[in-house]
C-alpha cells in the first residue's frame, strides 16, 4: 500500500524532495507515517510541526487508507 | 472559497485601490489595515535581501475561511479582506494585506489584532529568507 507524502518548506530540504511515494506496512496510521519517513529521513527528525491528510490538518492520530495524501509541516511562518 | 494568494509584492496601488472601494459603502466608520512588510534582518554577517513564501495553498485558504467567519461571528464587522503573497517579495515591500471594516473603530481594531494573530499562528505558509551573500535560512515567526 502506497501513499504520496509531500514536504512543505524547510521539511523538503531536509528530506531532499517535495515529494514522494511511500510504501506503508499492514494497518498503517499517521504515528507509523511519521516513524518510518523519519528512518528514510533522518533529518526530519523532531522538525516536523504539523500534519495533513487529505487537506485536512489532524490533532491527533489516524488510520491511513491507500491512496491517502499526506502533507508534512514545519513551523507556520506566514505574515 | 475565496483565494487569499497574490503572486509577489502587494503593491500600494492595490492598497490605495481597496481603499477607494471602500468608499461607497458609507455605513462604514472605521478601517482598520494591517500591513506586513518585508524585514532585512541582520543575519551571520548578512541582510535579508528577500522572502520567498511557498504556502499549502488550499488548507491555507481553508483556514483563512474559518478564520474569517471566527472574525465575523466574535466581531461587529461590515467587511474584511486578507491577502498574502506567494514567491519572492523583496525586503521593504509588502507581503501580507488585512483589511477590516466596522461602524465604529473599536471593533475593527480588535478583529484586526485576532486575524493578523490567527493567520500568522494557523495558516501553513513558509518563508524562505534570501541573504545578500546567497545564503538562506527559513523564517520563523515571533
Amino acid at each position: 500500500m502506497k501513499i504520496k507524502v509531500n514536504y512543505f518548506g524547510r521539511l523538503a530540504e531536509l528530506a531532499g524532495t517535495d515529494s514522494e511515494l511511500i510504501a506503508l506496512p499492514a494497518e498503517p496510521d499517521t504515528e507509523k507515517l511519521l516513524k518510518q519517513l523519519e528512518e528514510r529521513h533522518p533529518l526530519l527528525k523532531g522538525q516536523v510541526s504539523a500534519l495533513a491528510i487529505n487537506g485536512e490538518i489532524l490533532q491527533k492520530r489516524i488510520k491511513l487508507q491507500a491512496g491517502d495524501e499526506a502533507d508534512l509541516f514545519p513551523p507556520f511562518a506566514g505574515g | 472559497m475565496k483565494d487569499v494568494f497574490i503572486q509577489g509584492p502587494i503593491g500600494p496601488e492595490m492598497i490605495a485601490g481597496s481603499i477607494a472601494a471602500h468608499q461607497k459603502k458609507k455605513h462604514i466608520g472605521a478601517h482598520h489595515l494591517f500591513l506586513g512588510q518585508v524585514r532585512a534582518d541582520e543575519l551571520r554577517g548578512s541582510s535579508v535581501k528577500a522572502i520567498e513564501y511557498s504556502a499549502q495553498k488550499e488548507i491555507a485558504n481553508k483556514v483563512i475561511h474559518e478564520i474569517r467567519e471566527e472574525a465575523f461571528e466574535r466581531f461587529d464587522l461590515c467587511c474584511l479582506h486578507v491577502y498574502h503573497s506567494l514567491g519572492k517579495v523583496e525586503a521593504g515591500s509588502i507581503c501580507f494585506f488585512v483589511f477590516v471594516s466596522s461602524e465604529h473603530r473599536h471593533e475593527s481594531r480588535e478583529a484586526l489584532g485576532f486575524l493578523v494573530d490567527a493567520i500568522k499562528a494557523r495558516a501553513p505558509i513558509f518563508g524562505k529568507e534570501i541573504l545578500e551573500d546567497g545564503n538562506h535560512q527559513w523564517k520563523r515567526n515571533k
